[in-house]
């Protein structure tokens, strides 16, 4: 086969997008002002996050799912939900270990390039929980929203900036107060749903684009 | 899971972010007009995480004086 008939294969296939981030957390209320936060963090360092409710439920979940987790180079597994619900019958979430096996078996299998974290509130849990993860170093947040923007900036680095907590907590502080309104102009309860989602994202980059400088348009060269 | 990842791709643009989110282009002029409201102080409290630097104004300083001195007579009776 020909370079250029190589070439022309190479660009029918659909480039996906480097600074995207999965973010797979549990989505019950007492979660939401860490999951503004981890949208906040993520978005403080200059990528844009994604989760299965951004998707129309058309498809099937497993599908959605696995499409999203292909699409990101990153993704993030909050493991903290794993004590027994309330309601009856008594049960953990399996959904967010499955997600992380779903991750670490995409990063094994393809060529692509998938990195994988995880996060726990308490230490230790994670070797008793899933012993299968023996040797990794889980991000501690220790269920408050500073927590987690400590543990994505002990995760991630920039390559010309590297936003400190202050910093983010900067935009967490902005997003907490712009997800009240996105709540009250959108008419819902609550943030775990496509649209609130979407927007909180979109509000989350121009707070970033303000906060921290470096993250703002570059001035031109002449 | 690496010990810590190395973002270098290059950071994306608010219409970037809203492309790739779906957002409407007249949805993002209104959140960037709640964000710059919000960022400005103009909405709620965005003031939590920086510190008062600046000294207490003459007004301020009198009502610490008044507490005090009603502190003091209170204490004296």
């Amino acid at each position: 086969m020909g370079r250029a008939s190589r070439r022309r294969r190479a660009g029918r296939r659909r480039r996906l997008p480097i600074n995207t981030a999965f973010v797979n957390v549990p989505y019950d209320p007492d979660y939401e002002k860490l999951f503004i936060a981890l949208i906040a963090g993520l978005s403080g360092f200059g990528l844009i996050p994604h989760a299965t409710l951004e998707i129309p439920g058309s498809e099937r979940r497993l599908t959605r799912i696995m499409g999203l987790l292909r699409r990101c180079r990153y993704s993030f597994h909050d493991l903290s939900r794993v004590e027994l619900d309330a309601t009856p019958p008594e049960t953990p979430r399996f959904n967010m270990p499955f997600e992380l096996g779903l991750a670490v078996a995409l990063r094994q299998s393809l060529r692509r390039r998938h990195e994988w974290f995880v996060l726990e509130a308490k230490a230790h849990r994670l070797s008793k929980s899933l012993s299968d993860l023996g040797g990794t170093d889980e991000l501690l947040h220790g269920g408050t929203p500073r927590g987690v923007l400590r543990a994505l900036t002990n995760a991630l680095a920039r390559s010309l900036h590297r936003p400190t907590v202050a910093e983010l907590e900067q935009i967490y502080a902005d997003l907490a107060t712009a997800a009240g309104a996105i709540k009250k102009s959108l008419g819902t309860g609550s943030l775990y749903s496509a649209r609130p989602f979407k927007e909180l994202v979109v509000a989350a980059r121009i707070s970033a684009r303000q906060r921290i400088a470096s993250l703002g348009p570059r001035p031109r060269r002449r | 899971m690496p010990a810590k990842a190395v973002i270098t791709a290059p950071v994306p643009t608010v219409q970037e972010t809203a492309r790739e989110m779906g957002v409407a282009k007249a949805r993002v002029r209104q959140l960037r007009q709640l964000m710059t409201d919000i960022v400005e102080g103009r909405i709620g409290r965005v003031v939590r995480f920086v510190t008062r630097t600046a000294p207490a104004g003459p007004k301020r300083r009198a009502v610490a004086k008044r507490r005090v001195a009603r502190r003091k007579q209170a204490a004296r009776s």
